[in-house]
């Protein structure tokens, strides 16, 4: 047998309609061509799904994606990414979540985690290094998040064990509920807690006494030296101690963050609720595996007349989704509604989004009022919103049609609700505006998981952060600052920076530390060291692009076109009011901008498929041969 | 001046970097269970702990070894396992209030902190300043402090 460095050369695989479980070697070839992650499994997927299968069919698979550097010391390193097909877009999608999970897989021995078919009856898997348990979990249905973890490390009999688990949301095919970790860590976006759901797997505990060895072991402490240095000294770390959320005022100032779903880019009350957030309910940080930035908060609040007991949490987006989408200022109403998306494992992005449109929807008198069971839904009722969140995850009422995501809610509701929508391929609108930033409306069109700002990357942070930007220059991005006003040259730009925050996602990585020092060239000496062959930066790049262009090629293969990378109308509009409410603020030529991103990318304008010179030149000639392009 | 490594009470941010560091200085390559300092994430019931627990060098398991010679304490204080001569049997992890002392699955042999000759890596990487090795008056006096708040919750 060959051996393995950085990667630990296994993959696991359950079939659970047949109860089976086998342990594969890892494809060197693969590994070399895609690396980990959502590269290697976006490869198993493409060779083993059927195009046009229903997600929430026994035929989907969910895979669990850990990349070299998962559980090792680069820093940032307690990732690990779920990739399937969406019940939520129908399309390739993938949810990374932090903790320490991934790092255990890996321990465990296990590059990645393969459930395929069906168990007949809720089971929960136990995976202790070689052993491989499918444990019934009749006893655990409908149960919350953090009671199933705990009642799982009780049986198993392991608390250091680490448990992902899916809650009642999920159960009730919630198309947006979430993969929950470490009790309130999430792979959150695009319904993988679903597709969990949809194979009667309520949870999986692993606990691993192996080993990550690395190939060249002094070149690779170095290294890692190098970047915790580098992360230590950054001068924006101490902000990311604080927590995404602390980060909200800054959003808020530059006409970043979405308000009143969406109709402006400025909300002015963030400083108060950041401040309140802090002074009176952040009670603990927390990092996940191996980070030197350390962003989690967790938050209580014991009075009032919400209450929510410890959790992680809230981050950003959803402190944004809570209050600027929905124009509640109540901060024990956002600490509830965390708890509540946290307990029953929801996405808070797309759960705060369908309420945010659902009281559009109401205010223009597309929803019924007998739908409303007398949830007063309306701008700025904070208990209402809480009461959906409810709603949604019981699928009570009108929590029902907007439990099928904004898209398909949209559908049921018609009237206008299709256009006012906020989507691209069926995903909910995250929290940044691309109309400061308009490298973020090209990234909010062609993400491949649909209307993602991170995946692959934060393209609008070039915009907003030069010295991210800086990091990217000797690569052909523009000397900052760059005018996020501007829509020439976007395309490219939005390219270089998705392929750039790729490679985090296929080495295992979180992407925070691109933003503390963990430069291209740092990750590329640090893998270099760790798996023994050599990747420059500019070839981890080129592995990014392929890996990209492997998704895109997936998604054409569902049925993706050019019209699919469009995006909502309001937001190619002026922001209706407040500062940035201005006519650069509009995006004049949007399909201008995705001709130039097609160009650069080596698509076809008219189709958005991938050209099969562009696919041959990065060594997918027998994807484009299956496409049959 | 000998110094000791003591635990700054609500700094760790549950991060195992020093559990990291530890198992590659020792063993060169990343094995969390083969590592000295153990960093507890949460409590039985789910309730955030986020803390480092350390071996604080007390020498209980030295007493208990009934192998002459198995264990003895190098220059910077810290209580080491002579490989050749410990026979596993395990007497020290009974011994040991902390559970900061194991057997390694695939040596036989126990093994516990060593400081690392004098220069704990894990202080040296922690990223949160939780971890120190001071003077023993500083380390004492951290002590009391982690010892207090143990006390006060489970009161």
């Amino acid at each position: 047998m060959s051996e393995w460095f950085g990667f630990v050369g296994k993959v696991l695989r359950v079939d659970l309609s047949k109860g089976t479980v086998k342990k594969e070697p890892l494809n060197r070839e693969y590994a070399k061509m895609f690396l980990g992650g959502v590269g290697y499994a976006a490869r198993i997927l493409w060779d083993e799904l059927k195009p046009g299968i229903d997600p929430l069919s026994p035929e989907n698979k969910l895979i669990f994606a850990t990349g070299p550097l998962t559980g090792t010391l680069c820093p940032g390193s307690g990732s690990f990414s779920a990739c399937f097909k969406s019940p939520l877009t129908n399309v390739w999608g993938e949810s990374r979540c932090g903790g320490d999970w991934g790092p255990e897989l890996k321990f465990a021995g296990y590059d990645f985690l393969i459930l395929e078919g069906k168990a007949e009856k809720p089971v929960y898997l136990w995976i202790c290094d070689e052993n491989v348990e499918i444990r019934s979990a009749d006893h655990l249905v409908g149960k919350t998040v953090p009671e199933t973890e705990t009642t799982v490390k009780k049986e198993v009999g392991d608390y250091e064990c680490k448990v992902v688990s899916i809650g009642p949301a999920a159960e009730k095919l919630v198309r947006f509920a979430c993969i929950m970790s470490d009790y309130d860590r999430a792979a959150g976006r695009c319904g993988g807690g679903t597709v969990m759901a949809s194979k009667n797997v309520k949870a999986i505990a692993v606990r691993g006494h192996g080993e990550i060895p690395v190939a060249r072991p002094e070149e690779f402490l170095e290294a890692v030296e190098d970047a915790e240095r580098a992360a230590l000294e950054h001068p924006d770390r101490s902000w990311f101690m604080e927590g995404t959320v602390a980060f909200m005022e800054f959003i808020d100032n530059t006409g970043d963050l979405p308000t009143r779903y969406a109709l402006t880019n400025h909300w002015g009350k963030s400083k108060k609720v950041y401040e309140e957030l802090k002074e009176k309910f952040i009670t603990a940080y927390s990092a996940c595996f191996g980070c030197p930035l350390g962003c989690g908060i967790h938050t209580e609040a014991k009075m009032g007349k919400w209450g929510a007991p410890m959790c992680g949490g809230p981050e950003y987006e959803t402190a944004a989704g809570f209050t600027a989408a929905s124009l509640c200022e109540d901060v024990e109403a956002l600490l509830r509604a965390n708890y509540l998306c946290n307990i029953y494992g929801m996405d808070t992005i797309s759960c705060s989004q369908v309420i945010a449109f659902a009281i559009e929807c109401r205010e223009r008198g597309w929803i019924r009022d007998e739908l409303l069971d007398g949830v007063d839904l309306r701008w700025g009722n904070a208990e209402a919103v809480v009461e959906m969140v409810e709603k949604i995850a019981r699928r009570e009422g009108l929590g029902d049609i907007l439990a099928e995501g904004v898209r398909r809610a949209a559908k049921i509701i018609g009237k206008g609700a299709e256009e006012l929508a906020l989507h691209v391929k069926g995903l909910e609108m995250p929290y940044h505006d691309p109309r400061v930033a308009k490298t973020g409306a090209l990234q909010y069109g062609t993400a491949n998981r649909g209307m993602c700002h991170v995946h692959p990357h934060e393209t609008y942070d070039v915009v907003h952060t030069p010295s991210f930007a800086e990091t990217l220059v000797p690569y052909g991005l523009p000397k900052p600052p760059i005018d996020g006003y501007m829509e020439k040259g976007m395309g490219r730009i939005t390219a270089l920076v998705q392929d750039a925050g790729m490679t985090t996602e296929i080495l295992g990585l979180c992407k925070f530390l691109v933003w503390a020092g963990l430069s291209l060239k740092r990750r590329a000496a640090i893998l270099s060291a760790a798996v023994g062959w050599d990747v420059s930066d500019v070839e981890l790049l080129k592995i990014a692009e392929r890996v990209t262009n492997l998704q895109r090629c997936f998604n054409v293969r569902e049925g993706v076109r050019r019209k699919d990378d469009m995006i909502p109308k309001r937001l190619r509009e002026m922001p209706a009011y407040g500062p940035f409410s201005k006519k650069e603020a509009a995006i004049m030529d949007y399909e201008g901008m995705l001709d130039e991103y097609y160009d650069v990318r080596g698509w076809d304008r008219k189709t958005g498929i991938p050209k099969r010179e562009k696919l041959e030149e990065l060594g997918l000639k027998d994807v484009a041969d299956q496409l049959g392009v | 001046m000998m110094k000791a490594l003591a635990v700054v009470p609500g700094k760790c941010r549950g991060c195992q970097r020093c559990v990291l560091h530890c198992s590659f200085y020792h063993n060169k390559t990343h094995a969390p269970s083969k590592a000295r300092i153990y960093v507890v994430r949460r409590d039985a019931d789910g309730r955030v702990v986020n803390t480092p627990v350390i071996c604080v060098q007390c020498g209980l398991c030295m007493n208990a070894c009934p192998v002459p010679g198995a264990m003895r304490r190098n220059k910077a204080g810290a209580v080491v396992v002579d490989e050749e001569k410990c026979t596993g049997c395990g007497l020290c992890v009974m011994a040991c209030p902390y559970g900061v002392i194991q057997i390694d699955a695939t040596t036989g042999k126990a093994f516990k902190c060593d400081l690392c000759g004098g220069s704990p890596v894990c202080v040296e990487h922690c990223p949160f300043d939780a971890l120190v090795y001071v003077e023993l008056e500083k380390a004492a006096q951290l002590r009391r402090m982690s010892t207090a708040m143990v006390v006060v919750r489970h009161e």
